[in-house]
């Protein structure tokens, strides 16, 4: 039976551990759908920890001296994450702590995991900082996009790369997360990891098959895309969208899987490294002096509460202001359709329907555009929607090909927050040069600020604005005013921003008549 | 040593076997193969810029090009962009299939990358740029014009820009400069050409080298014919204008009638009625000649192509001229103009314009009414009811409408002297006197009736107040004083 004593101790110890934890996989939660596989690495670590006993371990650490500093760093760290909402620290507490753990627990025994586990399994709970991530996927995706280019040759597709996009004579093919293989190279590499684990492998052996799993991914990938393009091109199946297309990717995600299995297997063969095979001796392991683990427990549980404090604080003082947002406003959905004036500003619009074929970037599950003109000037006008929370629209248009060179944040009349970001960008391929112009409207219509650039001026941003102005995220409409090839004198900027505004203005208008709570207000 | 080592190896390789299972070796082989697989899509993957490979390519772009796959000529243009250095005919290639695609803005972009409207850049882009200028809805003749020219400085031989040069010559009816242009190209293989430098010949008052030209165009044609294609049909209006330049318009009128499978179409029936006006201009054009003739030509003209209003107007125009009693000549016309179709229109134009010289204009304004009715977009009709209103009427919306006529037909020709000079007609009815002193003075110079127009000003300055003005005007009057004693409407 366990003594309380110890139990008391070890759960004060994890406090801290915890909290980080559940930081840094709410953010990951909302950070990409990518990320939803997270309950996978983190029931393999809770089944190792615990069939290993590595909870145990913790009050007879068999190197205390590293143990206590890794705890000791885990703490700062955590503490900094707390102080400055950083869910990447967070998440970086926690695979120390897990280091601390495996340190804690010395050599394994021949039927226990490798010690390497649960560190590197909890490297899935760290949220990556500085839009990583993002940069991540449009990398793979560009990569599985430029990778396809070869086959499509081979198979006789007729067919061109710009970024992510795979135009065909047919069809332009966006390489999305799910195609470029984002989604399924990190499930297949976290399984490699749970199998490498599992099977007790060496440190050799996880590498190489990571790496593996990854390649593997990015191959499996590269053949979906053929296949949904061939398919199209060859006959006429549109695997690209709907039941098929997730289809196509279950069978693709479950070859990931059985190479990977193959792959463990294949690499057995070839390192033919087990982790641990003897059963080190533990009975002569050092123990902590009980009063360090105290302090240390105590420590923890104190950064755990701060930290409980630093993150629900905001969260439980708008439960203390007025109900204002009790009803939940009805969202324009991608289903309802957008419709721009004919006029605006002195603009005209060009027919009555949305364009089909423009180069403003197709953002969002709705994404309409319309050509205005006026004088010899033309500018696309696009409504892009429904996004959850603030889009970073740049992305989008990188993934497509665009170089940005030029970028200002700044107000239209009567702003009091830089709600408009002005990009001057130009796209190799197509030999375009265009400025666009991006506003984004919350549900009630109202603009939304851009987030500074500088990192000093968006932390104060997020450490400030959380306790002042605390909610769930909204939904997000993304106003754009695209020129090709513009003039770049002051008239032709201030007709634009005329447009941008009129346009703004009519957008907001639309959403403050669409959603009920807003038209509750204004009766 | 060495056979140590050897030993060695093989006892060290043998033991590894000997510890692994055969059945992992096997069941690794699909990730090993899917290694491989991806090793060559990384090797497939990189760009071929090699020259074999960028001729294909381009090969490939203007394969599709001709065929009219504008989407997959774009893409291979693409292609060709993407795997070699820039490339002007590739982007040329783009271009042309944006085109095809309707995108001719995104085409125009493109194409003043190598070819900027400001200075000489890639000739073949330039002439790209100007034919879709001129092919817009609004033509922008004047940058169309500076991208011949830039195509022109850059590639003085390019037979593109000298056939666009030459073409927008023709256009302009400056027929010394499309012979300029024609002159310094190839014109063996192109009857087209042939035909357009015989009809500029023939502007230009060399009549024999016209026919010359003419000829060549003829043989050139009919020898296209006998392989027959699918522009046949033009093949054969092209011989008949041929035809016609040399003169010979009753061949020219019988291959066209001999040639024609069923019923004639509208576009064959303007072409004859075309051969015979200008069989009946060439007989005008003679020192002495039959003016009944010249009618009758134009009679079976209009038999023919009741729907050409060229015809119509060059005949009432003869008719006008004719010296017969004015009962003889308006039964003449009625006979002919008499049959019904857009003809009937100009029947009640002539009978207008009839009653307006007998000075009956409430009548005029009726049938000017009626021929407006039947015939709303002709601009002659539309300017003689804008000033038969202004001329009878008083009711303050019917002035109103004549005043919006006749804007409409300045919006088309602001600088046309008989539409301002019927505006201003309309604004002194109105008693807008400044607005109709402004559009008089404007057309006081190119005016037929320069006395009229100096009687009109002299009282609308005397409405003004502006005395000195006025008699000026009047002593202007007397000086140009002719026959005219009352305001006809222009039968033009």
């Amino acid at each position: 039976m366990q003594n309380p004593t110890k139990s008391s101790s070890l759960w004060l110890l994890s406090a801290a551990s915890l909290v980080c934890l559940c930081f840094a996989l709410q953010e990951i939660w909302v950070r990409h759908p990518a990320y939803h596989f997270f309950p996978l690495p983190l029931l393999a670590w809770f089944w190792l920890a615990k069939r290993d006993g590595l909870f145990l371990a913790v009050s007879l650490p068999q190197h205390p001296s590293a143990f206590n500093w890794l705890v000791t760093g885990h703490l700062l760290l955590a503490l900094s994450a707390f102080i400055l909402i950083s869910p990447f620290m967070a998440g970086l507490a926690f695979v120390v702590s897990s280091a601390a753990l495996a340190v804690a627990r010395g050599k394994p025994a021949g039927n226990e995991a490798p010690a390497w586990s649960l560190p590197v399994l909890s490297l899935f709970f760290i949220p990556p900082p500085l839009m990583l991530d993002q940069h991540l996927h449009q990398l793979l995706a560009g990569l599985a996009a430029r990778l396809s280019q070869g086959w499509l040759d081979a198979m006789q597709v007729l067919h061109v790369v710009q970024g992510t996009i795979v135009a065909t004579a047919e069809k332009r093919f966006f390489v999305d997360d799910a195609c470029s293989g984002t989604n399924t190279m990190l499930v297949a590499i976290c399984v490699a990891l749970i199998i490498s684990s599992f099977n007790k492998r060496s440190w050799l052996h996880a590498l190489v098959l990571l790496v593996t799993a990854g390649l593997i991914s990015v191959a499996s990938n590269v053949l979906r895309i053929c296949l949904v393009i061939g398919g199209l091109h060859y006959w006429r199946l549109e695997l690209d969208q709907g039941a098929t297309h997730e289809a196509v990717g279950v069978l693709f995600f479950l070859l990931d899987l059985l190479l990977v299995w193959s792959a463990d297997h294949g690499w057995h063969f070839v390192l033919n490294s087990s982790y641990g095979k003897t059963r080190p001796d533990r009975d002569g392991a050092p123990t902590t002096p009980a009063g360090a683990n105290r302090l240390l427990g105590g420590l923890s549980f104190s950064v755990a509460v701060i930290g409980m404090a630093l993150l629900l604080g905001p969260e439980i003082l708008a439960l203390t202001r007025p109900a204002s947002g009790a009803v939940a406003p009805k969202v324009l959905t991608e289903e309802d359709k957008f419709q721009l004036p004919g006029e605006l500003a002195g603009w005209v619009r060009e027919g009555d329907k949305p364009v089909e074929d423009s180069m403003i970037g197709k953002l969002g599950v709705r994404n309409q555009v319309w050509l205005y003109r006026k004088g010899g000037q033309e500018a696309f006008v696009a409504v892009n929607f429904p996004f959850l929370g603030f889009h970073d629209t740049r992305l989008c248009y990188s993934g497509q090909g665009w170089q940005f060179q030029k970028q200002v944040d700044g107000a239209l009349p009567g702003d009091t927050q830089n709600t408009v970001r002005f990009l001057e960008m130009n796209q190799p391929t197509e030999l375009a040069r265009a400025h666009l112009w991006l506003s984004v409207l919350d549900e009630h219509g109202t603009a939304q600020a851009f987030t500074s650039e500088k990192p000093l001026d968006r932390l104060s941003d997020r450490l400030l604005s959380r306790w002042s102005n605390p909610g769930p995220v909204p939904s997000t409409y993304v106003l754009q005013i695209m020129a090709i090839e513009p003039a770049s004198d002051a008239r032709t900027q201030g007709a634009m921003t005329e447009l941008l505004a009129e346009a703004r203005n009519h957008l907001a208008q639309a959403l403050v008549n669409h959603s009920p709570h807003a038209g509750k207000e204004s009766e | 040593m060495t056979e140590h080592f050897i030993e060695t190896t093989r006892f060290r390789i043998t033991n590894m076997l000997d510890e692994r299972r055969p059945v992992d070796g096997l069941l690794g082989l699909p990730a090993f193969f899917t290694l491989i697989l991806l090793a060559f899509m990384v090797l497939n993957s990189r760009d071929d810029s090699s020259r074999e490979n960028l001729n294909r390519l381009e090969r490939e772009a203007q394969s599709q090009l001709d065929q009219g796959h504008f989407a997959a000529a774009r893409l291979a243009a693409m292609r060709l962009m993407q795997d070699g250095v820039q490339n002007s005919k590739a982007i040329l290639i783009e271009a042309k299939a944006l085109r095809g695609m309707g995108r001719e803005n995104d085409s125009l972009r493109l194409l003043s990358r190598i070819a900027p409207i400001d200075r000489p850049g890639y000739a073949p882009a330039h002439v790209v740029q100007a034919t879709i200028l001129l092919a817009q809805k609004t033509p922008n003749v004047a940058a169309a014009y500076e991208h011949i020219n830039k195509a022109l400085l850059n590639d003085p031989s390019s037979q593109d820009a000298r056939e666009l040069a030459a073409r927008f010559a023709v256009g302009q009816r400056r027929w010394q400069t499309a012979l300029s242009h024609l002159d310094k190209m190839k014109l063996e293989k192109r009857p087209d050409l042939l035909l357009m430098k015989a009809t500029a010949l023939q502007f230009s008052g060399q009549e024999a080298a016209a026919i010359q030209f003419a000829q060549q165009a003829e043989t050139a044609l009919r020898s296209m014919q006998k392989a027959a294609t699918a522009n046949g049909s033009q093949v054969r209006f092209s011989i008949a204008v041929s035809l016609s330049l040399q003169r010979k318009f009753d061949e020219a009128v019988q291959w066209m009638l001999s040639s024609i499978q069923g019923q004639p179409t509208r576009e064959e029936r303007q072409l004859i009625g075309g051969v015979y006006l200008s069989w009946s201009r060439y007989l005008k054009g003679q020192p002495t000649f039959d003016r009944m003739e010249v009618l009758k030509l134009l009679e079976q003209g209009i038999q023919v192509s009741p729907e050409s209003q060229d015809l119509i107007m060059a005949f009432l125009g003869d008719c006008d001229e004719l010296s017969s009693a004015d009962a003889d000549r308006q039964r003449y016309v009625e006979r002919v103009l008499g049959n019904g179709g857009i003809a009937t229109s100009f029947l009640h134009y002539y009978l207008g314009v009839q009653d307006w010289k007998h000075g009956n204009r409430e009548a005029a304004k009726s049938h000017f009414e009626l021929a407006s009715s039947l015939n709303p977009g002709f601009k002659v009709i539309s300017n003689n009811l804008a000033m038969a209103i202004a001329s009878v009427s008083t009711d303050r919306a019917e002035l109103e409408k004549a005043l919006a006529i006749i804007n409409d037909l300045i919006k088309q020709e602001p600088e046309n002297p008989f539409f301002l000079d019927t505006r201003g007609h309309v604004y002194a009815k109105m008693g807008q006197f400044k607005e109709a002193v402004r559009d008089i003075e404007l057309s006081l110079p190119n005016a037929r009736d320069k006395s009229s127009s100096h009687v009109l000003l002299a009282d609308l300055y005397e409405h003004l107040g502006m005395a000195d003005l006025a008699a000026k005007h009047r002593s202007a009057s007397l000086v140009h004083m002719a026959a005219t004693t009352g305001m006809v409407p222009d039968d033009r």
